[in-house]
């Protein structure tokens, strides 16, 4: 018998069990109504004591139409349900109930207990996992040992379409049987992860492809009984790379054919990139060069400096040596090799000139042959007039001599001199244009020899009422000219714009005489406000034996000219406007100078 | 010969020294010579002293022979003094004023040619031949 101490015990005990037990709680009688509810009851549904079950569960306003507690009620039997109510807070509740009738002394059923779990939050999970397994960009395939396949993700059945109670074979690669390497069947033997390269084909017939990674679906399970697929398309990423390397073998086609010679160095000086081109021109043989440094041999150290510059691109004209020691003349174009903003090395591009260099030196030969060729007919034209004067010459020394007229000896003789002496000066022209002598450039301040030729015509002008004028910068950088050759340019420019003040009918003309540096180009102007040219004389400008000084001009000053400028890498350019004057222009731009022959000191 | 006989050549060269020697020969044959070394000053003595005859050199500096040429063939009162075009033109020359001197020296409905062409250097004998043929008209 329980003492009334135990009974209190045992009271206190049921009512902390009842409270305290980690579920909810309720008692119903027949009429749906709580009795009783605990307090973890009270947390999730509120007080529910004297209100209809269905009220607090669902909040309805009638009885569920399937009633598990009316059941129990009727067959005393125990029952576990899911359910889906509403807690106090108004949000879904889930939660797994478990129905037990109470009895009574008579065998009635007055009551039923209701213990209810909230799985609220075992639901969410899952549905958060379902919408992951969806949605994620990736195929899921679960597969059973028959290699069926249970469950497929929403991205897996748009992209091999419907899948489920199919062969995994089937569905991803529209093929009768297994895979000679399946990774699912490696799994589902040793119960690991194999991971492998595949190749499919889409519901609408694309290949894609795919790296597949296998695993079993539970944990520590053996036999496998499930395997999860997990497949990410790599279908862009091959297609990235297939057009990646396309584009490899094409530079490297351009790489390999290219008529100009490529050599590349990382930022030590070591070679890793010689093509055939460069072989060809070095006489080198790339496997003897790559990862040493550049041969000190192949491109002079002087060239070699001004080719790596700190930043940028420039190109070069200068000469190398090849391995055999032959001399080639080459334009370089160097420029830096960037990967992301970082410096990691140099390349040159080298354009062998000889076949060019040739050509300019055929069409210099040509023109000086045909120069020469038309000297036979045209040198008579210059001739004749000498001629003239040496008979003219002549004949007054004769008359003088017989008439015994002695001022005319001296007339004769003087008319003798100067013809004697245009005839040497024709011969000096011609040799100079037609003899080819070869160029002697020696390091020389451009202003200072535009001053020598200014002194020298300033007071022949004067007399011609002319004024010569020289506007130039004083302390320009030296630069390799021939100055000989240089100073016949300047003369002749010069001396043709003060004949072109002499032929103007303005009664003071200057002549301006420029030169100055701009870009690492040398340029000399001579302008003048003389007769100017008219489009015929324009045209015929720099033709041999043309000349609009009468008895006065060769017809090969400019001729000339243009070839010397041509021997220094240079151009010559005009404007003329007939009355105003013209302005001659010769550029040198200082990269395609000549290298001088020693160092002289700049005079 | 006196003064006033004397037929006179105007000689227009921008050479000095042809000047000199065609000066000489001419005055050696008794002719009066005036002597110019441009275009604008022979026409000057032209219209001041009206020569018997005029030696043109036709390639003077700036095509001014050529136009001195046709001014002197439409000249009001110089038109009808025969006119010596002395030349050291050869084939070689610049095609176009080539042309167009032949044009010029065989004449146009509008432009005479001239009375006599004689190229440089001169045979002088055909030279004062010429001269004296023609100061006789």
């Amino acid at each position: 018998m329980l003492t009334k101490a135990d009974k209190n015990w045992q009271q206190w005990l049921y009512t902390r069990l009842f409270e305290n037990v980690p579920c909810n709680i309720s008692i119903i009688d027949r009429d749906f109504i709580i009795v009783e509810n605990n307090r973890n009851f009270l947390d999730l549904f509120g007080d529910g004591r004297g209100k209809k079950c269905y009220q607090i569960y669902k909040r309805r306003s009638s009885p569920c139409p399937e009633c598990a507690a009316m059941k129990t009620f009727q067959d005393g039997k125990t029952r576990v349900n899911e359910e889906v109510g509403v807690d106090r807070m108004g949000r879904t509740a889930y939660y797994i109930v478990h129905l037990s009738p109470i009895y009574d002394e008579n065998g009635d059923i007055p009551y039923i207990v209701e213990m209810s779990t909230d799985i609220s939050e075992t639901k969410r999970l899952q549905r958060e996992y379902q919408v992951l397994f969806e949605r994620v960009p990736c195929y899921i395939a679960v597969l059973n040992r028959k290699l069926g396949i249970v469950r497929a993700n929403e991205h897996f059945r748009k992209t091999f379409g419907d899948a489920i109670g199919k062969q995994c074979y089937e569905v991803y690669k529209k093929k009768g049987e297994k895979c000679v390497s399946c990774p699912a069947e490696l799994t589902f033997r040793d119960g690991k992860v194999h991971t492998a390269y595949q190749e499919g084909t889409t519901a609408d017939g694309q290949k894609t492809y795919y790296m597949v990674t296998t695993s079993p679906l539970t944990r520590d399970e053996d036999p496998v009984t499930n395997v999860i697929e997990i497949s990410l398309d790599v279908t862009e990423l091959r297609q990235l790379e297939a057009e990646l390397q396309q584009s490899h073998l094409f530079r490297q086609k351009i790489i390999e054919h290219s008529a100009y010679g490529l050599l590349a160095f990382d930022t030590r000086g070591a070679l890793f990139l010689i093509n055939p081109a460069a072989e060809d021109l070095f006489k080198i043989k790339a496997e003897d060069l790559i990862g040493q440094l550049l041969p000190a041999s192949l491109i002079p150290e002087k060239f070699l400096t001004a080719l790596m510059p700190e930043h940028g691109t420039v190109t070069l004209e200068g000469e190398l040596t090849t391995q055999d020691g032959e001399v080639v003349p080459v334009s370089i174009a160097s420029f830096g090799l960037e990967s992301e903003h970082i410096h990691i090395g140099r390349a040159f591009f080298i354009h062998d000139l000889r076949a060019r260099k040739k050509l300019e030196k055929d069409k210099i030969d040509a023109e000086r042959l045909a120069a020469v060729g038309q000297t036979v007919a045209s040198l008579a034209h210059g001739i004749k007039n000498i001629l003239m004067g040496l008979e003219g010459g002549m004949y007054i020394m004769s008359t003088g001599l017989h008439g015994g007229k002695t001022e005319r000896l001296h007339q004769g003789w003087e008319i003798l001199e100067r013809n004697i002496g245009k005839i040497s000066n024709l011969a000096k022209n011609l040799l100079n244009f037609s003899k080819g002598r070869k160029v002697n450039p020696t390091l020389i301040k451009p202003h200072i020899l535009l001053r020598d030729v200014f002194d020298l015509f300033q007071q022949a002008a004067e007399q011609e009422n002319i004024i010569l004028s020289l506007e130039s910068a004083e302390d320009l950088p030296a630069v390799a000219f021939d100055q000989e050759e240089l100073h016949t340019c300047l003369v002749n420019l010069v001396s043709n714009a003060i004949d072109a003040c002499k032929m103007s009918v303005k009664t003071d003309c200057t002549v301006v005489l420029k030169c100055y540096n701009k870009d690492r180009t040398v340029y000399f102007e001579i302008c003048d406000q003389g007769c100017g040219m008219d489009y015929e004389v324009k045209q015929k400008v720099f033709t041999n034996f043309f000349t609009t000084k009468g008895t006065e001009g060769t017809g090969l000053g400019l001729l000339t000219t243009r070839k010397i400028v041509q021997e220094h890498g240079g151009t010559i350019e005009f404007e003329s406007i007939p009355g105003q004057g013209s302005c001659f222009r010769l550029v040198f731009p200082e990269d395609n100078l000549p290298v001088p022959t020693h160092d002289n000191e700049p005079a | 010969m006196s003064e006033k006989t004397k037929k006179t050549v105007l000689i227009i060269d921008d050479e000095p020294d042809v000047r000199v020697y065609l000066q000489a020969a001419l005055e050696d044959g008794g002719y009066s010579v005036l002597a110019a070394g441009s275009a604008r000053q022979g026409l000057a003595m032209a219209e001041a002293d009206r020569p018997d005859v005029i030696c043109l050199d036709i390639v003077m500096p700036g095509q001014t022979g050529i136009s001195l040429y046709q001014t002197l063939r439409l000249h009001r009162s110089l038109r009808s003094v025969p006119i010596i075009i002395i030349s050291g033109m050869s084939a070689a020359q610049e095609e176009s004023s080539f042309d167009l001197l032949k044009l010029k020296v065989n004449g146009t409905p509008d432009l005479p040619g001239p009375d006599a062409f004689i190229e440089k250097p001169i045979n002088l004998q055909t030279f004062l031949q010429t001269v004296q043929r023609l100061s006789r008209c």
